[in-house]
């Protein structure tokens, strides 16, 4: 009976406590909008061939310029882009886009929603350079860019480009910094709807000397993942001693020859950078010889040649460096005689995504430490095949053709990705990133407190 | 040498209770008086019989006579004045005016004929008063007059004369209870006033006798034991054209007289509004303190003396004729306003410290006949002193102090205006508080017509100790809250215990109570306010469950205390009528289920009173939450979470601001420990106990209120608060008496509760003090917060702008409203609506990239502008931008601004044509010019009080499908807009009646002097 009342009173505590625990549970928590913004297309330059890859025919979209403001279904699922920029709301399925000059060069690119800050290490703006910034506005408020260039010498002055509603603009790289071998470019908007691509055409006279889509980056990092360039071996009657580099040229390549590579760096920082790199390839991992701890200096773009002297195929490159910097490597390709050149830029960590690839049958690399991530193939005839990729430090995966979609799922970390497409038209490369992340933010909710400091 | 020829005027009226001793007093003078007359005013009792067994010649004259009169009808029979004979022989004749309630000292007109010597300018002579009863009791060493016409005698309330005011000096009158008077002068100047039948006469004489270029003096080795009968009141007095018998009356009359009469001519304006507007105050008191007579004494005397200003204008004329130099000759005389702010200052300090040092006040308060009893033995002993270093023993000094300086440090990041947590910004003063009070249109949001809170009128008057400076006096309040609320939860332990020191820390336990810390933190003034006065509500609530007993003034008091509770924190409604139905059931079956029981009933009726007057005080606000009851559980300002039930069963409100979890105080555990206890503590810890499941309960749902749309954990605070209170007064009552009883006992589990408690107590006090003096510093409410809006912004006062905000960096929480030019300020929280759903609808479409026509919709409210405060959402800036329907004006580390694309204002026009324009409002006129019929669009929430008038004529109003107000313009011209507040005023007007019928029942009636008894008087 001594205890009859202290039960009671714990009874009753333990009772109140598990109900308001109940109650306070089942409060319904805050409404969510998750979406995938619209992606924005690059528009198809003055004798070019633009293929967007879709997934699905009934992909809605929309043309930049067009006065409608209503997506209109595309009706196929490889979309053959006019001049215009174009919007498609892909949703989780991210286009992959092929541009080629009909004969002469080839380059690849996703389509991506605007982000706030784009990097372009790529492009040239000296007498050999026929290549274009294009800034679309798929807003339907005017947008304001400010366009930061660097090239070998220094930080040039910026160019501020306004660029009206639902509208795009084309700037010659010539004229944003004329005169310059090597350039990076910086793309911020200040206000709109923002995106940007850039075009690296080259030709010396009447004679082209090949072109690419420069793919953009994000922001400047002290680690740098380039999975993908492409190592083009070309038979040698008679070794030339001019067009070989002593120091690292490979001993047995007597009878063939190795395109040049040419690593390009900014380090945008404040104080100089000390960068080292890493070649991965499937003939093993290893740091290139001469490529350890160089010197970069703040704020000039720097060239770095280098042969990896591998076989043919395709490598990637892991850059460490003291201060961020952004980095992209530039390989020269020959295609059943014809000479072109690519541009591998740095690829973010890869993510679970969607990639839409109809029309196209790119060859996929991977590096990093442990891969492993699966992946499921949606084939044109509405087939899928799932199956795992797993290796490490390198790993090449071919995508077979007839090829719809890709799905990406269950990455490790640290996995960066490149595709890299090779057709009679010439090569090209993209980076395996998702265009449209997606966004989730709350239901706007009506408070007074937001009146407060 | 001059010889002195005194005449005693002996006036009487109804005076044999004093008659014998004075009678006594006159022939037993040193210096005899040469002739003695009494003049009789109709006494109705024995005095003329008494008068005349002692052979004084007594004339008569009627009851109505009045005092000046009867001096005059005395000396008018006096053979008449012979000036050459007495110039001759140097003879001065002297008239000595004996009240029948005077007794002179027998030396008393020696004295004061030998200071008359050699002072030939003197004419007027006055002894020193001391009181009848006690004679030690000093009235009067001469008079004067303030300014607002209060007689000013210059000495403190109940001064003990210790001969600290002797000798003689320069007055402006003496009064005429044994005042000596030159008969030559006296009748120069035509005796007394007429006009001033009692009261004042002597003061207006003496002013008459200086600016006629001679000296009156107070002589304080001349005394005489006056019983001030009439003054208080201890014999009736007659006033011509009044209620009878008022002798206040006639006093207020008389000083206004006094003053009006004599002062120079430019000072009369400023004379006048002085004494009207301090009869107006003064009225108002007395009506406060019950004395509605007193009260209307006030407004009559003034009233009868201004609305027949021929007497004034009398007495004026003939005040020139007798005056050689100027009435400001009197200025030295009259004492400055700093005397008297001085004197009130010194009263209120005085009481002060009879409070805070009891022991002190009662040392001194000996009774005056022991004083003089003692009073050699006295100057033999050496006087007590204390030393400043014994302030260290007493436990009230000491917790006041500590707490001052525990708040200081707490407070260091609170010097200036606050804002943050629930507190607004207060940036206006005390007459913005007022205006929005009785304003029946907020601008806040898209506009709001709930009835403001009536704690806003409270910040409002007590703001008045800071000059009307709101923010000074929230700064102000937040430092001293600690010290307030543990004094007053002092002030009730020291009715459950001896022990002071006991009393003093379970205080300071209160003040650093983890509900108090939440309360400072997070800027709840209200709960401050409901923890200040709980403390209070419990001390007068004794024996209160036998509610029949209670007189009805502690019923209104409890009451009026409760209401304030109520108006600062609506949760104290929800306690009281918890207790109320608690004690209803409780009644129910002590009666044995007798429903019909009369002590049944009456408590009942009695208990529904209490909640009635509560409710009712706070009216309209609190019919408004009959309407929305949720509301009842919402503090004042911002609705800012709780910290949910498991940190409110520890009696920690948790939340922003709150005490960390870990440092738990040992209110909890007093709770359990006083359930098992055999003292009264128990009853306390079951009530405590059950607030506290209450607020556990409570804790766990969630809600939206005031402004908010976005539901977040109740804070349960005033029910924690009551709890803390109730843990603490259960604690106080189980150590009380636990030291004795654990002496005298074997060790045994008691002791080591006791030394358990103890211990957690001091562990928490440190570690509490530690926590706030540091880390808590550190807390919601900051002062020198930047504004929300940016100053570009904000510089368009009445422009509306959509504020975009994250809520929380790590969250994706987007919260938005409609800004008007500038932050919130006190009070808008809880008046402010939740927005529209189409205002809703748009901002939900900005934030999704879907909000091509949000723009559109947005300029239809009237809004103009687009504000995303900093750190901004680069995904939903670029949305926007790419939306249209908004241009970019600025991005700037505040945020990002747009301005809405399209007509924004406040009136828009839109003829038949479809073509809208915005109405520009014409400042001088304040109207608006409408140029053809059509239809004019307020862009503010609809409301009836809205209104278009055209050539004097409302212009019809209809409601739009976006909630707006629309009138039909039938004609091209000119229109006003304005919102009419009828209603609102008329349930102030209510509220204010309610308010002052409690008030008035609550505070203790006044005691009329006669009540007062002659010992207290004297």
């Amino acid at each position: 009976m001594k205890l009859h009342r202290p039960l009671i009173v714990a009874a009753a505590i333990a009772g109140v406590l598990a109900i308001s625990n109940v109650l306070n549970a089942t409060v319904t928590p805050s409404r969510y909008i998750k979406s995938y913004p619209a992606v924005v297309c690059p528009s198809t330059g003055k004798g070019l061939l633009t293929a967007i890859s879709l997934s699905s025919s009934k992909t809605p979209f929309k043309l930049i310029g067009s006065s409608s403001t209503t997506f209109k279904p595309s009706k196929t699922r490889r979309y053959n882009q006019a001049s215009s920029a174009a919007v498609f709301e892909s949703n989780d399925m991210t286009p992959a886009v092929w541009q080629v000059r009909s004969g002469v060069w080839a380059g690849a690119t996703i389509c991506k929603s605007p982000i706030s800050s784009q990097w372009f290490v790529g492009g040239a703006s000296d007498v050999t350079s026929r290549g274009d910034l294009l800034l679309i506005n798929s807003g339907l408020s005017p947008a304001i860019a400010d366009v930061r260039v660097w090239n070998e010498v220094s930080e040039q002055p910026n160019k501020v480009v306004t660029i009206a509603p639902n509208s795009q603009v084309s700037v010659g790289l010539d004229a944003l910094s004329p005169g310059s071998k090597a350039i990076v470019m910086q793309v911020v908007p200040r206000a709109g709807r923002l995106s940007a691509y850039m075009i690296d055409e080259r030709g010396k006279g009447l004679k082209s000397l090949g072109g690419d889509i420069v793919n953009a980056t994000t922001s400047p990092s002290k680690d740098i993942f380039i999975p993908a360039i492409p190592q083009t071996v070309k038979s040698i009657a008679k070794p030339s001693k001019k067009k070989v580099n002593k120091k690292i040229a490979k001993p047995s390549a007597a009878a063939t020859s190795s395109l040049s590579h040419t690593i390009r760096v900014l380090n945008p920082s404040d104080v100089d950078a000390r960068i080292s790199v890493e070649l991965a390839s499937s003939e093993g991992s290893f740091s290139p010889v001469g490529l350890q701890d160089l010197v970069v200096p703040k704020g000039r773009v720097i060239s770095i040649p280098f042969d990896p002297s591998l076989n043919q195929g395709r490598f990637g490159l892991h850059i460490t460096s003291e201060q961020p910097v952004v980095a992209a490597v530039f390989s020269s390709t020959l295609m059943k005689g014809k000479s072109d050149f690519i541009w591998s830029t740095a690829a973010a960590e890869l993510t679970s995504y969607n990639l839409a690839l109809t029309g196209l049958s790119p060859e996929f690399v991977f590096i990093g430490g442990d891969i492993s991530l699966g992946a499921e193939v949606i084939y044109l005839n509405g087939k899928r095949k799932t199956f795992d990729i797993n290796g490490i430090d390198f790993v090449a995966y071919q995508v077979p053709q007839n090829v719809r979609a890709i799905i990406f799922s269950n990455v490790s970390k640290g996995v960066h990705g490149a595709a890299l497409i090779s057709t009679q038209s010439g090569s090209g490369y993209f980076p395996l990133e998702a265009g449209s992340v997606l966004t989730k933010s709350a239901v706007p909710t009506s408070s007074i407190q937001v009146l407060t400091p | 040498m001059t010889s002195h020829r005194v005449t005693a005027i002996l006036v009487v009226h109804d005076g044999a209770t004093w008659l014998p001793q004075v009678v006594a007093a006159i022939s037993s003078q040193k210096r005899k008086v040469d002739s003695i007359i009494a003049v009789d005013t109709g006494s109705e009792d024995s005095s003329v019989k008494l008068l005349k067994g002692a052979r004084i010649p007594v004339l008569s004259l009627d009851r109505d006579a009045g005092f000046g009169q009867a001096i005059s009808y005395a000396v008018s029979t006096l053979p008449e004045l012979d000036i050459d004979y007495n110039k001759e022989n140097d003879v001065e004749e002297w008239l000595w005016i004996i009240h029948d309630d005077l007794a002179p000292h027998n030396k008393a007109l020696r004295y004061l004929l030998e200071a008359l010597e050699d002072r030939p300018n003197v004419v007027m002579a006055g002894p020193k008063l001391l009181g009848w009863h006690d004679h030690s009791h000093l009235l009067e060493v001469g008079i004067s007059i303030t300014a607002n016409g209060a007689r000013w005698t210059g000495l403190e309330p109940s001064e003990y004369d210790q001969g600290q005011r002797d000798g003689i000096h320069d007055v402006l009158s003496v009064s005429t209870a044994g005042a000596l008077i030159r008969r030559d002068v006296f009748e120069e100047l035509d005796g007394f006033d007429p006009n001033l039948e009692l009261f004042r006469d002597d003061v207006d004489f003496g002013w008459r006798v200086r600016t006629a270029g001679h000296t009156v003096i107070a002589v304080t080795d001349a005394l005489a034991y006056h019983a001030e009968a009439s003054a208080s009141e201890r014999r009736s007095v007659d006033v011509q054209g009044a209620f009878l018998h008022r002798p206040r009356l006639l006093d207020r009359r008389n000083a206004a007289y006094v003053l009006l009469a004599n002062s120079s001519w430019w000072m009369l304006p400023l004379l006048a509004g002085q004494i009207l507007f301090g009869a107006a105050l003064r009225a108002i008191g007395y009506l406060f303190a019950k004395l509605p007579g007193y009260a209307s004494d006030e407004i009559l005397a003034i009233g009868s003396l201004l609305f027949k200003p021929n007497e004034l204008i009398a007495a004026r004329k003939f005040r020139k004729k007798h005056r050689l130099v100027s009435p400001r000759i009197v200025a030295q005389f009259i004492p400055p306003r700093s005397s008297q702010i001085r004197a009130n200052f010194a009263r209120s300090f005085d009481w002060l410290r009879e409070q805070i040092f009891p022991e002190q006040a009662l040392d001194q308060s000996v009774p005056a006949k022991s004083v003089i009893s003692l009073e050699d033995e006295d100057l033999l002993e050496p006087k007590s002193r204390s030393a400043w270093w014994t302030l260290l023993k007493r436990p009230l000094f000491l917790m006041v102090t500590g707490l001052t300086l525990i708040s200081l440090a707490w407070s260091r990041h609170r010097f200036g205006a606050l804002s943050g947590g629930s507190l607004p910004a207060q940036l206006h003063g005390a007459s913005d508080l007022w205006s929005a009070y009785f304003s029946g249109w907020h601008n806040v949001g898209m506009g709001s017509t709930n009835p403001s809170p009536p704690w806003i009128p409270v910040i409002a008057i007590a703001s008045i100790l800071t000059l009307g400076n709101v923010p000074l006096f929230m700064t102000l309040f937040f430092i001293a809250a600690p010290i307030l609320i543990s004094l007053s939860m002092y002030s009730l332990l020291r009715t459950l215990t001896e022990k002071r020191w006991l009393a003093a820390a379970a205080s300071v336990l209160y003040a650093i109570s983890p509900i108090a810390i939440s309360a400072n933190n997070t800027g709840r003034f209200g709960l401050l306010v409901v923890m200040g006065l709980f403390p209070f509500v419990i001390k007068l609530s004794k024996n209160w469950y036998e509610i029949e007993n209670v007189k009805a003034r502690k019923i209104a008091q409890v009451s009026c205390i409760l209401g304030l509770a109520f108006a600062f924190a609506p949760q104290a409604l929800l306690a009281l009528l918890g207790l109320m139905v608690y004690a209803v059931v409780k009644d129910y079956f002590f009666f044995e289920r007798n429903f019909k029981s009369t002590i049944f009933i009456e408590r009942i009726k009695r208990r529904v009173v209490v909640v009635g007057f509560t409710f009712l005080m706070n009216i309209p606000w609190s019919l408004a939450l009959i309407v929305h009851p949720h509301r009842l559980l919402l503090d004042a300002g911002y609705a800012i979470a709780g910290g949910g039930p498991n940190y409110a069963i520890l009696g920690n409100p948790g939340g922003p601001g709150a005490l960390p979890w870990w440092n738990i105080s040992p209110m909890f555990a007093v709770l359990i420990i006083a359930l098992f206890s055999v003292t009264r503590a128990r009853v306390f810890a079951e009530f405590g106990l059950a607030l506290l499941m209450v607020a556990t309960l409570f804790s766990s749902i969630s809600l939206t209120g005031n402004g908010t749309a976005a539901s977040d954990p109740i804070y349960a605070g005033t029910f924690i608060a009551i709890a803390t209170i109730l843990a603490i007064i259960s604690g106080v009552i189980m150590l009380d008496k636990l030291r004795e009883t654990l002496i005298q006992t074997h060790l045994n589990f008691r002791h080591y509760a006791a030394a358990l408690l103890l211990a957690v107590s001091a562990i928490y006090g440190v570690a509490t003090i530690g926590w706030i003096t540091t880390q808590g510093a550190v807390s919601p409410v900051q002062s020198g917060a930047p504004e929300v809006l940016p100053a570009f912004l904000a510089v368009e006062r009445d422009a509306k702008t959509v504020v975009l905000r994250v809520q929380d960096k790590n969250d994706y929480a987007l919260n938005f409203y409609v800004a008007r030019g500038g932050d919130v300020t006190l009070g808008q929280p809880d008046v402010a609506p939740f927005e529209s759903k189409p205002i809703s609808e748009a901002v939900r479409n900005i934030a999704d990239g879907s909000g091509l026509s949000s723009g559109t919709t947005l300029a239809a409210h009237g809004i103009k502008y687009l504000f995303f405060k900093s750190p901004v959402n680069p995904s939903i800036v670029r949305t926007i931008d790419g939306l249209g329907g908004f241009t970019r004006a600025s991005s700037t580390s505040a945020g990002v601004s747009w301005k809405v694309i399209g007509n924004a204002g406040q009136l828009v026009f839109t003829p038949a044509s479809g073509e809208s324009q915005v109405l520009v409002l014409n400042k001088q006129s304040g109207t608006y010019s409408v140029p053809s019929t059509g239809i004019v669009t307020l862009t503010e929430n609809f409301s009836r009080g809205w209104q278009l008038s055209q050539n004097g004529k409302r212009l019809a109003r209809s409601r739009s499908a976006l909630d707006l107000p629309v009138f039909s313009v039938t004609e091209p011209g000119e229109v006003e807009l304005f919102y009419d507040g009828t209603l609102r005023r008329g349930w102030l007007s209510l509220q204010i009646v309610i308010l002052v019928t409690v008030i008035t029942l609550a505070l203790p009636a006044g005691r009329r002097r006669r009540e007062i008894s002659e010992e207290e008087l004297a």
